[in-house]
């Protein structure tokens, strides 16, 4: 079925209508809203109490050709999809906002995909654990909208990215199947990995209402280092020369053309190396002194809290400014690519490890060789459009699902 | 569980002979019983021929010309998988990448490497090694067991507790999909946008195609390595020191404990450890990263093992006792074969706090069936081998291995853990994959294996029960 073309008034009044039936009107938002007080031009946003709720949208609107954007926390969710126009229906997952399960001998956690990072480190931080993942957008995203996304931050160089971190997750597919995949044990190769295929799926395969995920003892130690320096080509070379530590520090960033501490009354200096330590104090104490044989003193040092929020302060600022245009490369072509992208003056995050860049608030004039972000999976070609096209039929044959990845949504 | 070898039609083998020269296609019966079975030993099926390419061109037209003639194939590459994975069911024509060996790369200033999928895993540490650099994912056969291999069964390891499975370290992949295409995926930088195909492909037990090459990260090597022996009464006090280093924060490289039963095979073998014969447990615990850290983590597991209730405490002060007790727990497999012909691998993993019940309900069912469990497994992921000790020509141990071994499944099951960790499901676990994800998970994976391999003739037989594999060209 082709889903229709336009939304209308009188459609979306349908839908809210249709919801509010099956559902109630508390998995409307804003809850309660009648028909005549909702402004027909907004789309419907349904708050689904749980898989269950969300697999009988799913199922309606697979039926009457609804276009449906799933959408994790508000934060870096769009209201608008390239080639996915006006969604009818957009589905949150912020009444499934509840810790399932918390063993913490076992170093794992089941919690619905509505927690925000921030609300699940209140949980962790008195066990003494943590789940370091710093995804662009800060610690008010959720966890759901983390494993949608599957993008990674900075911290991603020690820890790995959100898919390494989750054991299982449910995700409910354009049919409305709910499928539980994975589980919550360390190591788990029963059956195919659709954990790692839903993970950064941008909800083209459905919604996630639930996730494990693996957690990490709290590191006693958390120091960052910050280097500032005069030009861009400063910033590459002292980046490159950290970026050979025989150690893997907690992350690694470049940043141009961007205050470090935003807010600050300093001027905005040309480039900053961040080095981010985790661990004891003497392993964090040791690796600090190598460093400094390698790049000499820094110019600041933050400690404990203070290096954390600064962290926290940086994702949220990659996750929140438009435009957001992210390339990858290879840690030792850093320099050449963003002597292509000719940032100058204007603010770049680079995540060293990775050889993720993030310009920020602007559109590169040209894409750069040797640099990657624009097909999809790394792949070209028929035989690969074909194959995505399939897999995508598996989860969404009725093509309600925004089908396509777009560039510029992270 | 044998089969008769089918046989290919004299065009096709002089097709395939064309593509990769007549000694790399095998079809003499007695040299194909070499392939008729993999690490484990209780299923035997000849495959109707064995190609062996040597480059990702001859893969390509191999795979191609099996398409057009509509054989099934499977994918292999050193036969040490426990799961049954590459046999040849179905008459199917073994595809094997031994002859593409080679590691292509060692990339040092970004830290990955590229390699074919014949190379050996340890292959790929030697040739980083100059360079301060290391593959993490080590699987116990490692001297053996190929790259290819390990991306196909997602394949651990014991230090995969503080690193993580091949999945985390595979960047990207070239494969051949079922009807010849090569397509590339990932790459280049760890951050590829759009649905994560190279995390789908790794674990896909060669059901989705056959793997060309492969690019992994590699790490820095640790500056230093410290390791600790502790010799424990009972199986359940060693699970419970585990539990507690865990739970205390530390994060050793690895956590590994080994039974009596498997302890005085290794001791009674040339890979003896000087583990005393009369412990009920070891418990190995490693610790690597910054040299000046380590004393104090050494010296926080060695009071909680001796809380734990440990006899006794070494430390591996020198490089060769160090080797010597890895050499003993990597080879425990090897070494039981001294105790009796067969040996059934179990690979199970349960949530670490519950080691302890689940050995003791392990013991039990071992007791009750009259069959010797030896254990030697991965306690820190809490990933579980226990491995029962038959021989295969008497029918009423091979049907007491059958039944225990399901009932070890439904136990780690029950505890919240599931039916493999590392080995993969392959042939022998499809049984027990409906005891774990439901049907429309199933169902799910059914149609996305269609989606790859439309025809069904990938790997034919493999993973999911025979009701979920679909042969259509739409998975719809």
């Amino acid at each position: 079925m082709t889903p229709p073309a336009a939304d209308t008034s009188g459609l979306a009044d349908a839908v809210r209508g249709r919801v509010e039936e099956l559902l109630g009107p508390e998995a409307l938002h804003p809850p309660g809203e009648t028909l005549q007080a909702a402004a027909s031009k907004l789309p419907v946003l349904a708050v689904p109490a749980d898989a269950e709720e969300a697999a009988a949208l799913l199922r309606v609107a697979g039926e009457e050709g609804w276009r449906v954007l799933p959408r994790g926390s508000t934060v870096h969710a769009p209201q608008q999809v390239e080639g996915f126009p006006s969604p009818h229906l957009h589905l949150s997952s912020g009444r499934m906002a509840d810790i399932l399960d918390y063993e913490p001998a076992d170093l794992t956690i089941r919690a619905g995909a509505g927690v925000t990072l921030e609300a699940l480190d209140r949980i962790l931080a008195p066990e003494g654990q943590w789940l370091p993942l710093d995804p662009p957008g800060g610690d008010g995203v959720s966890l759901g909208g983390v494993a949608a996304e599957g993008v990674a931050g900075p911290l991603s160089a020690a820890f790995g990215r959100p898919r390494d971190q989750l054991l299982g997750l449910t995700l409910i597919d354009g049919r409305g199947r709910i499928l539980e995949l994975g589980g919550r044990v360390v190591k788990n190769v029963a059956g195919f990995d659709l954990v790692r295929l839903s993970c950064g799926s941008r909800g083209t395969l459905g919604m996630i209402s639930q996730l494990s995920l693996r957690l990490y003892p709290r590191p006693g130690a958390d120091r960052t280092l910050l280097w500032t320096l005069g030009s861009l080509d400063d910033g590459v070379e002292v980046a490159r020369s950290l970026a050979g530590l025989p150690f893997i520090p907690a992350s690694l960033e470049l940043l141009a053309g961007m205050d470090p501490d935003p807010g600050s009354a300093d001027p905005v200096p040309e480039a900053v190396v961040l080095l981010r330590l985790v661990g004891s104090e003497t392993g964090v104490a040791r690796v600090e002194r190598g460093t400094r044989e390698l790049a000499g003193s820094p110019d600041r040092v933050l400690n404990g809290e203070g290096s954390r929020t600064a962290a926290i302060q940086r994702s949220t600022r990659e996750g929140t400014v438009r435009p957001l245009h992210r390339r990858h490369t290879l840690p030792a072509r850093i320099g050449r690519v963003l002597e292509e992208l000719e940032p100058a003056g204007r603010p770049v995050a680079v995540h060293v490890l990775s050889g993720t860049i993030r310009c920020l608030g602007w559109t590169p004039a040209r894409e750069p060789s040797g640099a990657g972000g624009g097909g999809e999976a790394g792949m070209e070609g028929e035989a690969a459009s074909a194959l995505l096209s399939r897999l995508r039929r598996v989860f969404d044959p009725e093509g309600i699902l925004p089908g396509a990845w777009r560039e510029g949504w992270a | 569980m044998s089969q008769v070898t089918a046989t290919l039609e004299p065009s096709l083998i002089r097709t395939l002979s064309g593509i990769v020269g007549e000694r790399a296609v095998i079809t003499d019966p007695e040299r194909l019983l070499v392939y008729e079975s993999d690490g484990l030993t209780q299923y035997r099926y000849p495959p109707s021929a064995v190609v062996l390419p040597a480059s990702v061109g001859e893969l390509q037209r191999v795979i191609r010309t099996l398409h057009e003639a509509d054989r099934p194939f499977v994918a292999r590459g050193a036969g040490t998988g426990l799961s049954g994975g590459a046999l040849a069911v179905d008459g199917a024509v073994v595809v094997t990448t031994t002859r593409m060996n080679r590691i292509l790369e060692v990339d040092v200033e970004n830290r990955r490497a590229r390699a074919e999928p014949g190379a050996i895993n340890a292959h790929l540490t030697t040739a980083a090694a100059p360079f301060g650099l290391y593959y993490a994912p080590d699987p116990s056969s490692q001297s053996a067991c190929t790259l290819g291999g390990n991306v196909a069964e997602n394949s651990g390891g014991p230090h995969c507790l503080k690193y993580g499975v091949t999945t985390r370290y595979v960047t990207g992949l070239t494969v051949v999909l079922p009807d010849g295409e090569l397509l590339r995926l990932g790459g280049m930088g760890q951050e590829t946008p759009g649905l994560d195909l190279v995390g789908l492909f790794v674990g896909s037990e060669g059901c989705f195609g056959v793997v060309a090459e492969i690019e992994v990260q590699l790490l820095p090597r640790p500056e230093g390595v410290r390791t600790l022996l502790a010799l424990f009464d009972s199986l359940e006090e060693a699970a419970t020191a585990v539990s507690r280093i865990i739970e205390t924060g530390l994060l050793p490289a690895a956590l590994e404990i080994m039974d009596q039963a498997t302890i005085q095979a290794v001791e009674d073998s040339v890979f003896a450890a000087g583990i005393p014969r009369d412990a009920a447990a070891a418990l190995v615990v490693e610790f690597d990263g910054i040299e000046v850290t380590l004393d104090a983590e050494m010296a926080a597991a060695r009071e909680i093992c001796q809380d734990s209730g440990a006899r006794e405490v070494r430390t591996a002060a020198q490089a060769e006792e160090r080797e010597a007790l890895w050499k003993g727990r990597k080879k425990a497999f090897g070494a039981m074969g001294r105790i009796a012909p067969d040996l059934m691998v179990q690979d199970a993993t349960v949530p670490r706090s519950r080691l302890p019940q689940v050995l003791a309900r392990i013991g039990e069912i071992g007791r009750r069936y009259d069959l010797l469990v030896a254990n030697v497994f991965h306690a820190g992921d809490g990933n579980l081998h226990p491995n029962l000790l038959f021989d295969r020509n008497d029918p009423d141990e091979l049907r007491r291995v059958e039944e225990a071994s399901r009932e070890i499944m439904e136990v780690c099951i029950e505890a919240g853990g599931t039916i493999t960790g590392e080995h993969g499901v392959g042939l022998d676990k499809r049984k027990y994959l409906p005891l774990v994800l439901s049907h429309s998970v199933l169902e799910a994976m059914g149609q996305v294996k269609a989606a790859f391999d439309p025809d069904g003739r990938c790997n034919p037989g493999k993973v999911l029960p025979d009701e979920y594999l679909i042969s259509t060209k739409d998975p719809r």
